[in-house]
């Protein structure tokens, strides 16, 4: 039987083969690099490891799959139309404050689900005109949109790369919430500010408007945004009230949500809508189940153990190093991947510093592996939405905010019990 | 339990709609994909993982 | 949007495709379903499953069998549990090879090697653990369920968000719902994990059982390992067996019974019966995430390289070298902080003595093996 570490060349091998040059889905890829894994291991076929592996994530998938309903049903009523068409209208005047606004208004479906391609794919896609209105090229436009949407899916209440993590180490989810904030709001402002800085000057409202879908709130009233506010409540109840509210689980929220946004503004096909999203979600859950097969086969061959034991080897200097370059290029197969696979040893590696400010700071890592080619998903949906045939355009502005969050990222283990002594809670 | 009843049927749905997915998509590795996310999907509809 | 007419093909070829995988994968799945056959030692007076105690676990994946001995003369009582996590694998041979050898003099030895029945029916996923261990014996190899750490989500599913402990209000990750050890004291009609705790919980306080055991297994990176874990009511029986142990050369440390983490069991059964909770810990490289190549071997073996490197930097907190851990030796260490234990409490309750036995030797275990003490695989009962 070949060495841990060969068998992990050869995996990486076969998915860079499929993914780069055959063009084949990055979640058949890492099925293809897993099925040649347990060969080269000697395992034969084990279907049953195959199979199992995707178990991890068939709750994340049908929270997304939800979301994606959620959000389809709040585009179709009209109401995401509405917010981006009123966040311009107010805003205007005060571009800087726009951005702001439309950096949140990006991460907020990422905040929710956990996960950056849901969010380029719809809140990225609303806010895209709005950013051109402004003057913006279209690569730096689908940069902030890359960017936001990373943050969201590291920003609380729902951060799946943190909560992967904490499950490896038995950590609760619970106290992430402001080292999380601290993780991602500042950087979310401060990199989409300097995005944008040369553009913030003169917006043409007229020209503006007419790119934008009607105000469906002069019809609508309220009543359009009652799904946001009804899911904002049922998730928080949630947490905050847990003995109270009925623990209904993200997915049925979601798609309580996706059913009343069909009374509530424009009308529309809730079937039809779903179908649309799932499509769209398609290569995000396909790309899950690949990675649940990749990690249980890299359990099976022992490639894990060689990577922890390797991490956890390095000396502490090159400790900062190695985990800024190895999380976020292993997040390249996926952010969550990374957060498990090298996350929760790091995490271990990093004892003596608050494990929840460490845990919040290595999210960050994880989450720029959605930049690294050949994946990139966030890159590539966003340069996709903006019409920017070549993704590695969008990637050249997203180079400097990347490394700026590592160096955030950094900064924020190095300062872990400071920062964990002045967090409230 | 009825929580358990109601997930089931947010699978089915879902399982419903990437069998859809498999006859419409034109696109061989797409198909593929929906099954591949079909497979545990149905596993847990049928209770079996 | 219409169905494509010159694409039957290949709508052909991945509609068979999904029906292969789910069939095949879903028939490799339900094997783990079967119970294993036991045999217990004739020592054995009665059994009776564990929804005589609580009967909403009647007919549910929950309901397990328990195992009582009894002397001819009276005593004590001992509730031995295994299979709490059923990945926690010697926690549950520990318990077997007790069922196929014991004998009890003087009192009352309840055995549950199957605790949480349901997690014995999967595995939990990116762990690629085995779904067996096989020991050879003289009539052929024996095969046993290698488990997971949570009930099988096939018999309580969805899980919450975050997971409130009904009794204590602490919130946690919402997969410890299906955590046995976060269920206790249980509760009789709740979900299908506070059922288990719940029976198990009121078995004790019915038996009025005296000492009562729960048995664990964790990877050699944690911090409490090789421990006899007590709560301020087993304090006294744990250290004087602990310091007999170490006076025979066994090295065990002595825990603390956390008082605020609830749901565990040695907390719950000080709080809400009159038992001596303990509860024993000893080290299986299969647990870690350090391990390498993971397989029925290094459950059986607890051999691994990649272990024996860490121990050299200083990663985990047991010794470990390349002889490993072989699950003979985990099993033995189980087996003489039980027979210590009992031992402290029948110096302390001479009354109340437990005299049992019947089990091998630890030096006999580690050098023969387990099969040579497990009852002999019988003609077409041994399942696989």
């Amino acid at each position: 039987m070949l060495e841990p570490h060969w068998i992990l060349l050869i995996m990486l091998g076969v998915f860079v083969v499929c993914a780069m040059l055959l063009k084949v889905p990055t979640g058949l890829s890492l099925i293809a690099a897993s099925m040649v894994g347990a060969l080269a291991g000697g395992e034969g076929l084990p279907l049953r490891h195959l199979v199992e592996g995707a178990f991890t994530y068939i709750d994340p998938i049908l929270i997304i799959a939800s979301a994606m309903v959620f959000m389809a049903s709040l585009e179709q009523s009209g109401a995401l139309g509405s917010i981006s068409r009123g966040l311009l209208v107010h805003l205007h005047s005060r571009p800087a404050l726009l951005v702001v606004g439309l950096t949140v208004f990006i991460m907020f479906p990422g905040m929710i689900t956990g996960q950056s391609t849901a969010t380029v794919l719809t809140t990225g896609a609303i806010a895209a005109p709005v950013l051109s209105a402004c003057g913006i090229p279209r690569p730096k436009v689908a940069a902030i949109i890359a960017m936001s949407a990373i943050y969201g899916m590291i920003a609380p209440p729902i951060s799946l790369p943190t909560m992967i993590m904490g499950s490896g180490v038995d950590m609760p989810f619970t106290g992430f919430d402001i080292p999380l904030l601290i993780a991602t709001m500042p950087l979310a402002i401060g990199v989409n500010l300097g995005l944008a800085r040369r553009y913030l000057k003169n917006i043409d409202m007229e020209a503006v408007l007419g790119d934008l879908d009607e105000n469906h709130a002069t019809r609508h009233g309220w009543r359009l945004y009652l799904p946001i506010v009804l899911v904002a409540l049922l998730l928080i109840g949630i947490r905050l009230v847990p003995f109270l509210a009925a623990n209904l689980g993200i997915a049925l929220v979601f798609l309580i949500g996706a059913a009343v946004g069909t009374r509530t503004g424009r009308r529309f096909n809730l079937f039809s809508a779903a179908r649309r999203s799932i499509r769209q979600a398609l290569p995000v859950m396909g790309i899950l189940v690949g990675v649940g097969t990749f990690i249980q086969v890299m359990t099976l061959v022992g490639i894990r153990g060689m990577l922890v034991v390797t991490a956890l080897g390095l000396p502490s200097l090159w400790k900062y190093a190695g985990v800024a370059v190895m999380m976020p290029l292993f997040g390249a197969v996926s952010a969550y991947g990374s957060a498990s696979v090298l996350g929760v040893p790091f995490l271990l590696s990093f004892l003596g510093q608050d494990e929840i400010v460490v845990g919040s700071a290595l999210s960050l890592f994880a989450g720029l592996g959605d930049l690294m080619p050949p994946t990139a998903l966030a890159g590539m949906f966003a340069a996709q939405i903006v019409g920017e045939p070549n993704y590695f355009r969008v990637l050249k502005h997203t180079a400097v905010p990347a490394v700026i969050t590592a160096l955030w990222a950094i900064g924020m283990i190095i300062l872990a019990n400071p920062l964990a002594k002045i967090i409230p809670g | 339990m009825i929580l358990t009843l109601i997930y089931q049927a947010i699978v089915l749905l879902f399982c419903v709609v990437l069998v859809w997915e498999v006859f419409t998509e034109k696109k061989f590795a797409r198909q593929l994909t929906a099954v591949v996310v079909l497979v545990p999907m149905l596993l847990r509809l049928l209770m079996i993982k | 949007m219409s169905i494509d007419r010159h694409r039957p093909l290949s709508i052909g070829i991945s509609l068979l495709i999904t029906a292969v995988l789910v069939v095949l994968s879903a028939r490799s799945f339900q094997v783990q379903h079967r119970d294993e056959v036991l045999y217990p030692s004739d020592g054995l007076t009665r059994a009776f499953p564990l929804s005589e105690v609580n009967p909403h676990l009647a007919g549910t994946a929950g309901d397990t069998e328990v195992y009582v001995y009894e002397g001819s003369a009276p005593g004590g009582s001992v509730l031995v549990l295994g299979g709490t996590h059923p990945s926690e694998i010697a926690g549950y041979m520990a318990p077997v090879l007790m069922i196929e050898t014991l004998h009890v003099e003087a009192g009352r030895v309840f055995i549950i090697p199957r605790a949480n029945a349901s997690a014995a029916t999967h595995n939990e996923p990116q762990e690629a653990h085995p779904q067996h261990i096989v020991i050879e014996t003289a009539g052929g190899s024996r095969s046993f369920r290698f488990g997971a750490r949570f009930t099988n989500p096939v018999h309580q599913w969805p899980d919450p968000e975050v997971y409130v402990q009904p009794i204590s209000g602490t919130t946690l990750a919402g997969v410890e719902i299906r955590n046995l050890n976060r269920a206790f004291p249980g509760i009789a009609d709740g979900n299908l994990t506070e059922r288990v705790a719940w029976a198990i919980t009121e078995l004790i306080r019915r038996e009025s059982i005296d000492v009562s055991f729960d048995i664990h297994e964790s990877s050699p990176e944690y911090p409490v390992i090789n421990a006899i874990v007590a709560s301020e009511v087993s304090q006294e029986i744990a250290s004087f067996a602990t310091i007999s142990l170490q006076l025979d050369g066994w090295e065990f440390s002595l825990e603390p019974s956390p008082p605020n983490f609830h749901g565990l069991s040695h907390r719950e059964w000080t709080d809400h019966t009159d038992t001596q909770p303990i509860l024993l810990e000893t080290a299986n490289p299969a647990m870690g995430r350090l391990r390498g190549p993971t397989n029925a071997e290094l459950a059986v073996l607890g051999q691994d390289d990649q272990y024996v490197k860490a121990a050299a930097i200083g990663a985990i907190n047991v010794p470990f070298d390349e002889e490993g851990i072989s699950i003979e030796r985990r099993i033995a260490r189980d087996l003489v902080a039980i027979g210590a234990i009992v031992e402290a409490f029948n110096m302390l309750n001479p009354e109340r003595a437990i005299l049992m036995g019947g089990w091998p030797e630890p030096a006999a275990l580690m050098e023969d093996g387990l099969g040579r003490y497990l009852a002999p695989a019988r003609d077409g009962t041994s399942p696989r």
